[in-house]
């Protein structure tokens, strides 16, 4: 049934009348929302080691005899590490597990007022080496195999080309090595942007602040047209549910200890230093070349965040031999939850994994 | 108690809602005779209907979730549910007067409209803060007017007439913005350039010189958010624009879409596009850094101004927090060292005690 004005009445009327129908059912639901919080939802885990704020997880294996070489997952600073453990069905972590591997992970935890000195040299020389040191320690192994996820993907290449001798293989997943690329408006906004002011002024970095910035990159799909599409799906619990979770997710940014950001704009985003091997954290000098172990590196085909180009550029700087490039064609946070990359990536990446660590 | 309360809204809602449900029904598939009468387009009433239930609709359901705005997902929600809403008011007029009036008076309506259904959108992705400090100049402007003794009385004069030129430029119109900064540069060299080249002396010269800081740093904020906002809006309303010919165009064809989900997402697919398109401009680029430094400025102005104001109270200032976390931080580093170099030493005495 047309009107004269081109509309299709009929289809139109149906429309609504599910919309209807589904605010109805979806507002049950809102009220229903479970809190996301508890542990049940969570693999089991341990608190093995901490410093400062930095917390260190070791999950409960979940195979009889799980690979002998321990993995340490770190994640970025940006964000928190339970994205890769959100949902149960879907949880990277979990999979892993079952997989065979053993593993360990990072929690930052939320930078405050008086980390706001805290340094790139912090973090990677005294905090990812001192929750690699002790897991050698405790594991009673030489070295580790570490996969480090976004920007913890960043400071697990640095590590490994710092103190090589400690990572038995290194999985990096869509992160950022070249940062003089073309593609992804990040790239482009981070040449411009006065860091040295922004650290100056708020030496802590809120969170809601940088979120501001990442959510500016596809301004109607991120803040309209997903949210049309949660009230076209609202009547469906779980899917409520599961949006929620990730909801809370995207909006749980700790602030960025400012001294770290300071150096990694200026360092990377702006003087692409990391690629020209002029790169200094700390006391050490970065030479990609002394990464000689096995490495996966494995990006997002339609990732906003980091382009492909950006992750793709390190196979070509290190000196392994072992080096293998993979792609999902999943967005940034679609590695991790998307069901079609959980079907492919977790036992690609066990797999390798395993097969490296005898 | 909060809850019982957001309860017993949520069914008062529901029962209202149910109310102007029946009520649209109503007026709608039974119109009286004389309405039948006097409105020969049978078309309206089914357009009628569409439009006042899904207004209903969106109404309710916004009400009913609004109880849950301190949860940042139904925040970023409201503002999404917003903009849909709005989105499907510009749909039906759209579709509506298509017919009816010339397009150029739909667009001159339109304009206002949709420049503030995009600043609504955008604005929602800002932090509260910085929401507060964008959507209330006025009041920012008045802080500083009171704090800095009528300093700025002189703009005063010429407000009236920048905000009309602002106004106007708000609505794509770039000479108006033009003539906006140019009225603005012309008062401010008439008033604070000149103050800030008057050498400052005697007991009040670092005081006068905060004073001046603080003027200029909110008067370039200003400057820099307007040209950053009539940027965003320009895309937006040259954007409807292309959207209301190409629909035109999609009508004669008969491609157009034909309900408003089909059009939503042209709509914001359009959108999307064109906005990459800005941001991925130099210029755009250079802009967005200017109006955050901008707003960083503005802010060490405003922090340093209320630390003036509080330094006669027995409270630790934010300047002398950064100073003791510096030396916290320094000194937490020194112990992690020595604790290392202690327990290196316990190391290496073992070896040699078990070597011997």
């Amino acid at each position: 049934m047309y009107s004269p004005f081109g509309i299709d009445i009929e289809k139109s009327i149906e429309d609504c009348l599910d919309l209807q129908k589904k605010f109805m059912k979806g507002m049950e639901n809102f009220l229903d929302t479970k809190d996301t919080d508890s542990d049940s939802d969570t693999t089991p885990k341990e608190l093995v080691y901490q410093e400062d704020k930095m917390k260190l997880y070791h999950y409960k294996p979940l195979v009889k005899n799980p690979c002998k070489v321990p993995t340490l997952i770190v994640y970025a600073l940006v964000n928190r590490q339970y994205m890769m453990d959100i949902q149960q069905d879907r949880s990277v972590i979990k999979n892993l597990l079952q997989l065979g591997l053993d593993v360990y992970i990072i929690d930052w935890g939320y930078p405050t007022q008086e980390d706001m000195y805290l340094t790139m040299d912090d973090y990677i020389n005294e905090y990812i080496n001192n929750a690699v040191d002790h897991i050698r320690e405790s594991e009673k192994v030489d070295k580790l195999n570490v996969l480090g996820v976004c920007q913890g993907g960043t400071f697990s290449t640095i590590y490994s080309s710092i103190y090589p001798e400690k990572v038995k293989n290194l999985v990096t997943m869509v992160t950022p090595i070249d940062f003089d690329v073309t593609e992804g408006l990040l790239f482009k906004w981070g040449k411009h942007l006065n860091i040295d002011n922004m650290v100056d002024t708020y030496g802590v970095l809120p969170g809601a602040l940088m979120n501001s910035g990442y959510l500016m990159l596809k301004p109607f799909q991120l803040m309209l047209d997903k949210y049309v599409n949660l009230f076209e799906n609202i009547d469906q619990r779980e899917l409520v549910q599961n949006f929620m979770k990730m909801e809370k997710w995207v909006f749980d940014s700790p602030g960025q200890a400012g001294e770290t950001l300071r150096q990694f704009v200026k360092d990377l985003y702006q003087e692409n230093k990391l690629v020209k091997g002029t790169l200094q954290v700390g006391d050490k000098k970065v030479n990609l070349k002394n990464i000689n172990m096995p490495v996966l590196n494995i990006y997002a085909e339609y990732d906003h965040l980091v382009s492909p180009a950006s992750s793709k550029a390190l196979n070509d700087l290190i000196s392994s031999k072992d080096k293998e490039l993979c792609s999902f064609p999943v967005g940034h946070i679609g590695m991790y939850v998307s069901s079609k990359s959980q079907k492919q990536m977790s036992p690609k990446l066990a797999k390798w994994l395993i097969d490296r660590s005898n | 108690m909060c809850t019982q309360q957001s309860d017993s809204n949520f069914m008062d809602q529901y029962f209202e809602f149910q109310k102007n449900m029946l009520h649209t029904w109503q007026k709608s598939f039974m119109p009286n005779r004389e309405e039948k009468n006097t409105d020969p387009i049978t078309e309206k009433n089914p357009m009628d209907f569409f439009n006042q239930w899904t207004n209903a609709s969106y109404d309710a359901f916004s009400k009913n979730i609004n109880f849950m705005k301190e949860n940042t997902a139904s925040h970023g929600m409201l503002g999404a549910l917003e903009t849909y809403q709005n989105l499907y008011k510009f749909w039906n007029n759209l579709i509506l007067e298509n017919d009816k009036a010339p397009l150029d008076k739909f667009y001159s309506h339109w304009q206002k409209e949709y420049t503030k259904m995009l600043s609504n959108h955008f604005m929602n992705f800002l932090p509260d803060s910085v929401q507060n400090l964008l959507k209330d100049p006025i009041d920012t402007y008045q802080m500083y007017l009171n704090t800095s003794k009528n300093f700025y009385t002189p703009w005063l004069n010429n407000f009236s007439a920048s905000q009309s030129l602002l106004g106007k430029s708000f609505t794509g119109d770039q000479d108006a913005f033009l003539d906006y900064v140019k009225l603005y540069r012309k008062n401010y060299e008439k008033t604070f350039g000149k103050f800030f080249d008057i050498p400052a002396l005697g007991l009040g010269k670092e005081h006068f010189e905060n004073e001046m800081n603080r003027a200029d740093a909110f008067i370039s904020y200003t400057n820099t958010v307007n040209e950053f906002f009539v940027t965003i809006y320009k895309v937006g309303t040259e954007t409807m624009e292309h959207i209301m010919k190409e629909y035109q165009s999609m009508l004669t064809k008969g491609t157009h879409p034909k309900t408003f989900k089909e059009f939503y997402e042209y709509w914001w697919q359009e959108n999307e596009a064109a906005y990459t398109n800005l941001f991925k401009t130099d210029d755009f680029s250079k802009l967005l850094s200017q109006v955050v430094d901008a707003g960083l400025i503005l802010k060490q102005n405003t922090d340093k101004f209320f630390e003036e104001q509080l330094d006669f109270l027995p409270f630790p200032k934010m300047s002398d927090m950064k100073s003791l976390y510096k030396t916290v931080y320094d000194l937490k580093k020194e112990i992690k060292n020595l604790n290392k170099e202690m327990k290196n030493l316990a190391k290496n005495n073992n070896t040699n005690e078990m070597g011997l």
